[in-house]
């Protein structure tokens, strides 16, 4: 009886080991199969470095027609999580040939950290840049 | 060294801890020595000595496992004070190599040290103290540990100092397989500390068992002792086991909602 309570305990924590190790594999799946919008670009990044904070992004389109950004996410690369999102509602709209600035007010690590900053396109796609903070 | 609260501690503990590892480490290889040729009366004696023994091997027990368990809570409110360390990674960088071989250290000895504690629980509860002798052995067994132990914990201590170090950054980046765990657990999923824990306090608990089980087998008299508390160990096993499972819902789902195709 208590030999196949200790089997139970170990294989019941050998699934969460499982189920965990495939949380994460899932994960960076999700994140490599994001397709990436080339032809929009942060081309600035708005930092308070006294509050640690992602203020907002400049984002230039060379795009012929007007987009909208439907939400932001930002990836902590370290750990390989979403630390922060938002959802923008409206869209905040980018227009054609043009540079539009986004408000994002996403908390920053303040001992610093690498991340990715996501932005999807309700054209389905990403636009994808990399932060170094601080 | 850097000098806060918790690395005093930290240091107090270590230096506690040498101490009284040389003083039992005699005591328990005098009492293993003399008892196998003893006659009754000088076992009484040792039965004696070994009662003292044993409360000296409790305090030094418990002091490293709560030691066990500050070191991360010390090397965590170091990250500020080390320019450069951007989590736990930076402060065992800053205090190299010994930060790397006492974290492994840390990860292990509670199992270990887990052994002694129980069986001495259930050496208490048997007339005649039937694992007087194994107990010290054990005992003497673990003394290279405890020294590694508490010698490497005084050694990083001392040698950590605010220099600038190069932190997780450097080696876990975006092409990396696997994510810092310092980050991961103790930053941006503090769940995974919890399932951690338990899960590990349910294995601990699990092999302390099977240990018991050995000394029931071999020890006639711990039977009804032994048969007992194995129960007790693994039903404590499994309370562990499921609210290490019942974390790791939560854990799993703040680790895939966050996604940046979610919305």
């Amino acid at each position: 009886m208590v030999s196949k309570r200790a089997a139970a305990i170990i294989a019941v924590v050998i699934a969460g080991a499982i189920i965990s190790a495939a949380a994460l594999i899932y994960l960076k799946g999700q994140q490599a199969a994001l397709v990436e919008e080339t032809r929009i670009t942060v081309s600035g990044v708005d930092l308070n470095r006294r509050t640690n904070t992602l203020v907002g992004v400049n984002v230039t389109s060379s795009l012929d027609q007007q987009v909208g950004i439907k939400s932001a996410s930002l990836v902590k690369i370290q750990s390989g999580i979403t630390v922060n999102s938002k959802v923008f509602s409206p869209s905040s709209q980018v227009a054609a040939n043009s540079q539009s600035y986004i408000p994002i007010g996403f908390s920053l690590d303040p001992e610093g950290a690498d991340y990715f900053l996501y932005l999807l396109t309700d054209r389905g796609t990403v636009v994808k840049h990399r932060i170094s903070y601080p | 060294m850097i000098w806060t609260p918790l690395t005093t501690v930290m240091t107090v503990l270590g230096i506690f801890g040498l101490v009284l590892v040389v003083y039992a480490s005699g005591k328990a290889y005098a009492i293993n020595k003399r008892i196998s040729k003893a006659g009754l009366e000088e076992k009484y004696i040792l039965e004696k000595n070994y009662y003292l023994l044993s409360t000296v091997v409790w305090v030094i027990l418990v002091s490293r496992i709560v030691a066990s368990g500050l070191f991360w809570a010390t090397n965590e409110s170091l990250i500020p004070l080390i320019p450069g360390a951007m989590c736990q990674f930076g402060v065992s960088q800053a205090g190299s190599p010994y930060s790397w071989i006492d974290t492994g250290v840390k990860l292990v000895v509670i199992f270990a040290y887990g052994i002694w504690l129980v069986l001495d629980l259930l050496n208490r509860r048997v007339k005649g103290s039937p694992l007087l002798s194994s107990l010290s052995k054990i005992f003497i067994l673990l003394v290279p540990l405890l020294l590694l132990d508490t010698i490497l914990d005084l050694a990083f201590y001392f040698t950590v100092s605010p220099v600038t170090v190069p932190c997780c950054r450097t080696v876990f980046t975006e092409t990396s397989p696997v994510p810092c765990p310092y980050c991961f657990v103790f930053h941006d999923a503090p769940m995974f500390l919890v399932v951690i824990v338990a899960y590990g306090l349910s294995i601990a608990l699990v092999l302390w068992g099977f240990v018991v089980r050995h000394y029931t087998m071999k020890v006639s008299e711990m039977e009804a002792v032994g048969n007992d508390a194995m129960k007790k160990l693994v039903t404590v096993a499994l309370v562990f086991a499921v609210i290490g499972t019942v974390a790791l819902i939560p854990a799993i789902i703040q680790v895939l909602t966050g996604g940046p195709l979610l919305h």
